[in-house]
Parts: C-alpha cells; structure tokens; sequence
C-alpha cells in the first residue's frame, strides 16, 4: 500500500515569486503540521499563489505556486478552484485558512480557523464597504459549512461562528495552539541585578498594543527606574522600525530589537513579565504560549484566545488593554514578587497543557474522524 | 558551534582593517584571510592576530574576475568545516552589542541562512539613505550555516555576484536580524573617488554609480541610531 | 428618601407571577443588591407578564406588563418603565436588546448571554432578523456602558459591531457570597466510586437530554460510577424523570441544592442561553471537575484539560470527557486541584469593589442629567 498524501492550500506561505517565506506564527503552524503528517508516513504537498513555480517546502514536501490573482471579499475563489481542479487523488485536503474553502471542497478535508481577523473598526472599510461586507459573511458561511471539520485555534471563533450559524457546531473542533515546553522553560533563577524586565514580544502593530504598551512604559519607568522595557518584535516596515529604534534610544529603561520565533526563548528566560495587550485580530498567541512556558506571568488583552489561555489572577492579568489598565497591571506585578512568582510558576504548569505532543495527538483524532481511519 | 568569518583584503593597513579585525576577535573563532596581493602592511597585521589564517594571492584578481576571488576564498574556508561562515569585508563592522549578540543567531534551528542591513556611512556619525543608498529596505546575506551536501555554484557576474555561492541565496528561509552592520567604504572622500572610477568605467550608465559623486545637497544622510547592548546575555 | 434603580429584565417571574423562571439572574440580582445598599438605592424590576405587581420580601418590588412582542425586545415593558423612571439614577437593561426603543438618560445594559438569531423566533425572515440585529446594535451603542461578565461577549461584540469597545466594561462574577461556606466543607471523595453531577434544571437549554443519554451509557461501562441529579423538573417531565431512575439503581433524583463537595464530575453541557455561572463557580471551589461548553463564563473559569474540559453540549462529547476523568483517578485529581486554586481568584471584594466604582460614576453622571 502506498502513503497516504495530504494536501494543505494557503494564501502565501512564500512571497508570490517563491523567493521570500515571512516566518510567522502561521507558517510556523504549516511546518508543524507538516512535520506531524511526516512523522505518521504521509507525504505531504502544499499548494498557494504563486507564479507558476514549484519549489521544496521542507526536504520531500513540495509547494505549488498556483498562477492565480484575485481576492475579491477577501477570498480566493480561484485559487480555491484551481486546487480542486488540481489536487486529484488526495487522501485528505487541508484548506489553511477557512475561506479557502469557498466555493468548492474535495471530500475528505479540514480547514483551519487562526482566530477572529474581522474584528478591527476598519475591517468593513478594508473589505471595500458593507456590500462586500455581505458578501464575505456569504462566503464565509459557505466556507464554514462545507469541509469535514473546522479546527478553530481558540474558543471564541466557534463561539463567533455558532452564534451566527448555530447548526455548524459539530463541525468545529478547538484545537489550541502549541508550545515545545521542552525547549521553552524557565532557567533556575539567574538574576545577576534587580531589575525588572518586561517584554513586548510582538509586531509593532496598533492590533497588538503597541501605542499602549509604550505610553505604560513611558509612565512606569518614571516611577520605577529599575524597570527595562523590552520592545521585541519586527514593524511592517522599516519606518516603524526606526521610529522604534529612535525611541528605545531615549531612555536607559528602553530597549528595541527582535529574535527569530527560537531565539525567544532566552529573551523571555531573562524576563519578569510579559505584555500581550492584544485589541483584535488574535487566537491562541504562540509568543503568548511561549512567554508562559517560560514562566512568565503574561498581561494580556481580554480578546481572542487569551482567554483560553489565562485566568485573570491566576496565571496571568487579563486586562482591557488600556494604557491604564496595563500601568495598573504592571504596578501590581512590580510591587508583588512573590504574586509575580506564583502567576509565573502557574503560567508555566497551563503552559504544559499545551504542548506540542498533546497538540498533535488532537490533530490526529481530528483526521481520524475525517478520513475514518487510524492516523 | 563554531563560526568562521571569511574576508577579503587588499592594501588595507591603512584604513580600517585593525578595527574590523579587533572587532571580529571578540565572537568569531577564526578569521579566514585572502589577501589579493597587497603593497603595504597589510599581510603583517593580519597575521599579527592569533585567530586569522592568511592565503594570499600575488596578483590581484578582484579588479578582473570578482566571483573567483570569492570562490577562492569560500573554499579556503570550507576546507575548515567550519559551521557558520560569516562573509565580511575589510570596512564592515557590526554595531557594538553584536559582541554579545551575535552567538544568539549561531543557535537558530530553523534558519540556515541569516541577512543584515548594512549602512553605508558618509560622515564619521552619518549614513546615507537617498535612492538606492537606504539601508533600511535591503537585505545582505552575510551569514551561512555552512552545509556540505550542497554542491556549489557561482554568479557569472562580474561585478556584485555575491559573497556567497548561489545555492545559498536561493533558500527562502531568511532571518533578517536586527544587528546593523556599519559599512566604512564610503566615508573617505578619496575611497569614494577611486571607487567611482572604478565603476563608472564597468558601469558606466548606473545611476547608482554616478551617484557615488552626488554634490553634497543631494546626499541625505541620517544619524546613527545607538543600540543598547543586552548585557544579561553576556557570559 | 430612598433613591431607586430601574431593571427591565425579560422573565425574571413566570408570565402569571407564580414561580421563579430566571433563577440564575435571580442570584446575581441577590447579590448586586447588596452593593446597592451601600449606596442607600433601592431596587425595583419590570419584566413582561400580565400585569401583576409583586413585592418580593426583602429583595424588591417587581412590575409586569404584557408584551407580545417576539424577538426578545420588550417595547411595551421598556415604555412602562421609562415612564415611572423619572426620578431613577439609573437603569439597567439584563440584555441590550431591552433598551429598545428607548433608554433612560442614565443606563448600562448587562451583557451575560447573547441569543442567537436562528433561535429566537421560529418564524423570522431576513428582514426581521436585519431589524433584530439593528435593535441589538442599537442597544449596545444607547446606553452608557455594557456590562460584560465573560470576555466571549467582548469578542463577539468586536467582531459583530465593530466600534462599541469604549462602551464595554467587564466584571466577571465572582463566587456567590451564599454559596461560599458551602465550600468550605472539605472535600469527599467515594472510597470506591466516582460521583458525576448534574446540577441545571431539567431543560434543554442546559443539555439535559444529553447528559441523560451520555449517563446511560457511561453507567453501563462503569460499574463504580454513580449520578445524582440535582436540578429543578419542570411538572409534565417529573414522571417520566423518575421512572428513568427507578430503573437504574446507581442514579439517584435529589431534591436538594447540589453538593458538590461530594461530587468527581459535574457537567454543565449548556446550549446557547445564560450559563449558570455561581453553579460552575460553585462546583470548581469544592474542587470538583467541570466539563462544560465552551461559551459564555466557562470560557473565562476554564482552560481545557487544565481545570476542566471544554466540550459541545453532545452525547458523544459529555460521554467521552467524563469517561476519561472516571477512568483516569491521576487526570482528576490533577483538574480538581487546579479548579480548587483557579477558583480562588474569583473573590467577592474584587467584584463589589469594581461595582462600587462604576456605580459612583453612574450617580455622578445622573446629577449631570437634572
């Protein structure tokens, strides 16, 4: 008997040309799932926009650049129908993101939902007004009802998505995202000073908090002056990351600069606290994962996955992510060791909840129940 | 793991290469040398540092054939098996926390090859940003994890082929770290010159080229930007 | 003279005003009055009924007026109301889509369940469900705040109505003040048998028929698990409640407020409707495990597999989540203690004290208004 073979379509894990891949939290999720299907005999293909090219994703694994262009709604309906046209034979499709599957769906298949990205006030302005509007909510629908299963990385898009259409219920399953606890941990204590060390290990970005984490900054470090702020993340582009640059510059307390997704891990072993003051657009945050792994109490937005990942008070502070409310929650942090401490060592524990093998074990039910097989 | 810089020189003595070297010797393990038959100095002081290993070539090669200078170097290198390589010219230097810095890249699993932005500096604190001078929009690979599987293939090009052969360049999996690379070349009103006739000679309708000689209101410059060191990564 | 606090809720009572229907409002009511005493107001509600008034001793006065209204706004009531609210400092909406048509000049709407569209009205079409939506839309942006006690609300609100995140406050509810001695007592685990509990009423909104189901099935494979039911049953299901449990000897219908300290499992498969969030609340601080759904305040008590476990209201699901913490003594022991220590951070005085704040603000605010 041969492999079985999996096929995954997404947008853009590479540039349109195939020369570039933007390591982010998505593509990081693409080559774990692919690195799982291969550790269980599968041969794995994976299908985007491009133009025209064929190239190697990971040894063995190749990706198609399919030469189609269109995004109307935000969807890619013809993206979408090459790849059925296309992907013949295939033991199991994986739509990436959700509107993939629109309009048309290989029987045996499963898309992915990263989280709730229509949630910004500018979100109907970007899909070019209210008529298009109602026409990705169509889309949408369609896109939700017809894979097999829907694996939603946090709770609050099956929450979002049964609300409006509450018989899609069964399809959905809550898978949430990984952690390698195992590479990332706490160090036994290493302080070689007192200060205190705060990380914002995210995107430059207004979604993430970005003007609220520096407005805090500005107002905790007059106080506390033993207090670093550690802005860890790439802007969209490069002004923002000058601009940053120029900031940190300003103060001793400041700092600017970022790690690859591995290189994190001894960023966050060296910190006492982590900022994840999210306002949309976010699921089951890997960095937030991460930082908790690493033992750090995490105060984060209360939107999206966060949720799922933190308890307010228990292993973390889940905050409406005012400038305030972060300065508020900071001082809390700052003045309390051992609360600090404990959310910490609590962090950690959750963390283990989500390791990666537990992730993997529940990505294989799920195509176990698809495909009526045994992964 | 261990990393190699690898470096061309030629008649370098009296402009920055002490600095470059001293600088290397605090986080590289060797420093791979092809000297491209300097006048001056020049061999003296290379192998008055205990890490380099110096090659040399008696006549020049550059001038007429950039890409086997390079290659000839890589192999030099790659002889040592080496498992990082980092290709740095004699007027390059990373901004100071790289001391500290640098070993965090060398631990990367997932990316084999690492980019920098390099700024082109005109005044002693200043770098240039107009047109094709802005160094905030380009990536230079300067970073490889050394892999002998590959077998390697070089850029016909003349001028500008790379540092690298170009397997390397072909993978997509690119880290673009935030350590700055300060590049000297231009700071020197006569390197300029001397640069600019080289050039124009090969290239004579780039206006990148012509641009080296742009009069003075033409040339925007921006001010160097400091870094704070993490000094609780230092060992 | 006392001043007074308007609350417009939707059936707090029965339509005739003879049995409780909103019990877990109820006990969020209890509480909230507490804190309106501090502050010398007193509470009085209006809801839809046929017109009686009652005086519920030592808690409030309720009105009722009919209201045939069927997409869950209550026109007729939120009128009444505002016109006997002339001299309210505020009023509270239990939804938003009560402030329809129109708000007192001071007002915040609770936000601790949303309907979903599909479900209200067996009859609704487009327009109608475009309307209800305006309607909801409307409440959310009328009022001054929209008091949320589970972040899913937030969320729903930010993906729904894009721009009424200003308005949202959240407070998540804490551990009822009544029910916290009952916590106290230590916990008592069966010697050779696991416990699971039910704890809701008898209605479909609470995944009853489900658990029924996954119960049977889990008896038959577990000869060491027992069930007790605690929750109210509605009159014309009492007979057949009872003969299910006469024919099976290890499932026991209680009469009494659930013990949970006595209980392994509690399960709380509720579909989309008010979770009842003291009883969750409850059963994690006698350290038992929750499974429940994956909406409403269980998101925010929960993370799953860590002090519960998330499932959707199905047979499959409640079966196959308590048959792993029946079967794995380790895995229970695990989430009972992490639901024991989650539990605590729902303290009472963080609750009153963020009340307290917004309430000061809201009193300042209607002096502004005379």
């Amino acid at each position: 008997m041969g492999k079985k073979v999996v096929s995954i379509l997404t947008t853009s894990h590479f540039d349109a040309e195939g020369k570039r891949c933007v390591y982010g939290g998505a593509e990081r999720y693409g080559i774990e799932l692919t690195k799982m299907f291969l550790e269980s005999g599968w041969e794995v293909n994976w299908w985007q926009a491009g133009l025209g090219w064929s190239k190697q994703l990971l040894p063995g694994v190749t990706i198609q650049g399919i030469p189609v262009k269109d995004s109307f709604a935000q969807t890619c309906s013809s993206l979408n129908q090459a790849f059925y046209e296309q992907a013949d034979r295939v033991d199991l499709a994986i739509y990436f993101v959700t509107f993939l599957c629109y309009p048309l769906t290989l029987p045996k298949s499963i898309a992915i939902s990263h989280g709730i990205f229509w949630d910004y006030p500018s979100w109907e302005s970007r899909i070019g007004g209210h008529l298009q509007g109602d026409e990705w909510y169509h889309r949408m629908e369609k896109a939700l009802s017809s894979p097999g299963k829907v694996v939603s990385v946090d709770t609050a898009t099956i929450n979002w998505a049964t609300w409006h259409w509450p018989a899609m219920l069964p399809r959905f399953e809550y898978i949430p995202n990984f952690v390698d606890t195992s590479y990332f941990h706490p160090l036994p204590e290493n302080k070689k000073d007192d200060k205190i060390r705060i990380v914002f290990p995210r995107r430059l970005t207004t979604v993430r908090g970005i003007g609220e984490a520096m407005e805090a900054a500005k107002i905790i470090t007059e106080k506390y002056t033993g207090v670093e702020f550690h802005f860890v993340g790439r802007g969209h582009d490069y002004q923002h990351e000058r601009q940053m640059m120029r900031w940190a510059a300003q103060s001793n307390n400041f700092f600017y600069y970022w790690r690859s997704p591995m290189g994190m891990k001894e960023i966050y072993q060296h910190m006492d606290i982590c900022l994840i003051p999210s306002k949309s657009t976010e699921g089951t945050s890997l960095s937030c994962l991460e930082a908790m792994a690493c033992g750090l109490p995490v105060i984060a937005g209360n939107i999206g996955g966060l949720p799922d990942l933190i308890i307010h008070n228990h292993n973390g502070l889940l905050i409406k992510p005012s400038a305030e409310n972060l300065v508020e929650s900071i001082k809390q942090l700052i003045e309390n060791k051992e609360e600090r401490q404990q959310l910490g060592e609590h962090a950690r524990n959750t963390a283990l909840m989500f390791d990666i093998s537990i992730w993997k074990e529940r990505w294989k039910s799920v195509i176990q129940s698809v495909i009526g097989e045994e992964v | 793991m261990s990393l190699y810089a690898m470096m061309p020189v030629y008649n370098e003595a009296d402009r920055y290469l002490k600095h470059v070297l001293n600088h290397l010797s605090d986080f590289v393990n060797r420093i791979v040398i092809l000297d491209d038959g300097s006048t001056d100095r020049t061999p003296k002081l290379c192998r008055s540092y205990d890490k380099v290993i110096y090659y040399r070539n008696e006549h020049r090669t550059f001038e007429r054939n950039e890409p086997a200078l390079r290659r000839q170097l890589w192999e030099h290198t790659v002889e040592l098996k080496p498992d990082w390589i980092l290709a740095i010219d004699a007027d390059e230097v990373f901004e100071e926390r790289a001391k500290v810095e640098f070993a965090t890249l060398l631990d990367e699993t997932e990316y084999s090859v690492v980019d920098f932005r390099l700024f082109d500096f005109w005044k002693s604190n200043k770098y240039r940003i107009d047109c094709g001078w802005n160094p905030w929009v380009k990536n230079h690979r300067m970073l490889v994890k050394y892999d002998p599987s590959i077998t390697s293939t070089w850029s016909e090009r003349l001028l500008h082929g790379g540092r690298f052969p170009q397997q390397y360049y072909d993978i997509p999996y690119a880290f673009q770290s935030d350590l700055r690379v300060k590049h000297f070349g231009w700071m020197d009103i006569h390197d300029r010159q001397r640069k600019y006739d080289f050039y124009i000679e090969r290239l004579p309708d780039n206006k990148h080229t012509q641009s080296i000689i742009d009069p003075d209101e033409k040339v925007q410059l921006e001010e160097w930007i400091p870094c704070k060191t993490l000094q609780f990564l230092s060992k | 003279m006392q001043q007074k606090i308007v609350c417009l809720t939707r059936h707090l009572l029965d339509r005739r005003g003879t049995q409780i229907q909103d019990s877990i409002f109820l006990s969020w009511l209890e509480m909230f009055m507490r804190i309106l005493e501090e502050f010398d107001l007193e509470l009085e509600v209006w809801q839809e009924g046929n017109g009686w008034t009652k005086d519920l001793p030592g808690m409030f006065k309720i009105h009722s007026v009919p209201d045939p209204s069927r997409d869950l706004t209550l026109p007729n009531v939120n009128q009444a109301m505002w016109e006997h609210s002339s001299e309210a400092v505020f009023a509270i909406y239990a939804d938003p889509l009560l402030v329809y048509p129109q708000s007192v000049p001071v007002s915040i709407a609770l936000g601790h369940y949303i309907p979903s569209l599909d479900l209200i009205n067996n009859e609704f079409v487009e327009h109608q469900r475009k309307s209800w939506l305006a309607k909801l839309r409307q409440g959310l942006s009328t009022v001054d705040y929209v008091i949320v006690n589970h972040t899913p609300y937030i969320q729903w609100a930010l993906a729904s109505f894009p721009g009424v995140y200003h308005k949202i406050i959240h407070i998540p509810d804490c551990l009822h003040p009544l029910s916290t001695s009952d916590s106290q007592i230590e916990k008592q685990s069966g010697e050779n048998e696991v416990r699971l509990i039910f704890a809701c009423p008898a209605l479909p909104q609470f995944g009853v028929s489900e658990t029924i189901r996954a119960v049977d099935s889990l008896i038959d494979r577990f000869d060491y698990l027992k069930f007790y039911f605690h929750g109210a049953i509605p009159k014309p299901l009492e007979k057949q409640m009872a003969g299910w449990f006469d024919k099976r000897p290890r499932c026991f219908l209680k009469t009494d407020q659930p013990r949970f300290q006595f209980g392994d499992v509690v399960v709380f498969p509720v579909k989309r409707g008010p979770v009842p969030v003291f009883l969750v609340q409850q059963a994690m601080a006698c350290g038992s495990a929750v499974v429940g759904s994956m909406w409403g305040p269980l998101v925010d008590l929960i993370i799953h597999q860590y002090n519960g476990f998330f499932i959707k209201p199905l047979d499959e699901e409640i079966y196959a989540s308590a048959a792993r913490l029946v079967r794995d003594i380790e895995l229970r022991e695990r989430i009972c203690n992490h639901a024991l220590e989650t539990s605590k951070t729902l303290k009472h005085e963080t609750w009153k004290k963020r009340w307290r704040t917004l309430i000061f603000e809201l009193v300042g605010r209607r002096s502004i208004h005379i």
